[in-house]
């Protein structure tokens, strides 16, 4: 084997790393050469709870959950197709990917849970994470957000780190009180394909 | 029942409760530094509870504590009053308060 076909693999195709991290779907066609896909999916994550009062009666919402995460690996030739749909933030719909010609086991990472609403006298309660399936290497649940009070809003739940990407978002911060300084939205889910 | 109401003045800043009844109060909390606030009893009496120990107010005191301290207000007359002024102003956020959180009340 020469140096370049060891740089390169047996095949001489040069790993390609395919991101998708804004809201949408498609069809993902497989380079030309690769032969192994590593595919890692990353659901949306959703707005923080909603902050209560003001003053001493200020409480605040719960930060939601972090999505799943879920990671496959197939053996694959150039030109077989995968759909893949990334979720977007708060949408409540997962990522997921699934079959084209290549036959594989659908992957799909969902969305964490929202987090609570804050009421008088109490915080929201943080949401649980997102969980993951289909995936045949790892099928992750999120991180919890954590549950507001009365000197502020709960965080959201930690993203998953990937292996090839990191396309995890934290859930969203609830607000801190009844003007929701602090609360954050959510993001957009993300799916890696990681070809070799 | 509670009825609270926002005060501002220039840059002073406070929230006005009325508790119409012995018992009724403010739910335990903790501060910030931007809502720290003293007591300023307007009327009537009241006991700020603490974890480990409670503080009387009559008519006429102004009481200063370490808001980041656990602390709860009950009436211990009808129709009490106190004011509570920001010790660092109205925090900037407030200001994007919707209108149904200025004044109002509440029972807990």
């Amino acid at each position: 084997m020469g140096i370049q076909q060891m740089l390169l693999g047996a095949g001489g195709f040069q790993p390609t790393l395919v991101i998708h991290n804004a809201a949408g779907s498609g069809t993902e066609i497989i380079p030309a050469g690769a032969s192994q896909v590593t595919m890692e999916v990353w659901g949306p994550t959703n707005p923080g709870g909603l902050g209560f009062g003001s003053g001493c009666t200020a409480q605040g919402g719960g930060g939601s959950g972090a999505s799943g995460y879920s990671e496959s690996f197939y053996v694959c030739s150039g030109l077989q197709t995968l759909s893949w749909f990334v979720g977007g933030a708060g949408s409540g719909n997962p990522s997921t990917v699934s079959s084209g010609t290549l036959s594989i086991t659908t992957m799909t990472a969902n969305s964490g849970v929202i987090g609570g609403n804050a009421v008088l006298g109490s915080g929201g309660s943080g949401g649980p994470g997102g969980t993951a399936t289909g995936g045949n290497l790892v099928n992750t649940t999120g991180a919890s957000g954590s549950s507001g009070d009365s000197s502020g809003g709960g965080a959201g739940g930690n993203p998953t780190p990937g292996v090839n990407a990191s396309l995890g978002s934290i859930g969203g911060n609830g607000g801190r009180n009844g003007a929701q300084g602090g609360r954050t939205l959510g993001s957009d889910g993300g799916i890696a394909f990681f070809y070799k | 029942m509670t009825q609270f109401q926002h005060y501002l003045s220039g840059k002073v800043f406070g929230i006005k409760y009325i508790f119409d009844l012995v018992g009724d109060g403010l739910p335990y909390h903790i501060h910030k530094s931007d809502t720290a606030h003293n007591v300023v009893m307007m009327r009537g009496s009241v006991k700020v509870v603490f974890d480990h120990h409670t503080v009387y107010l009559r008519e006429g005191d102004v009481f200063d504590f370490d808001g980041s301290l656990n602390h709860g207000i009950i009436a211990m007359e009808p129709d009490s009053c106190i004011l509570n002024l920001f010790l660092n102003g109205q925090p900037e956020e407030y200001k994007l308060l919707p209108e149904s959180e200025l004044s109002g009340e509440f029972t807990l």
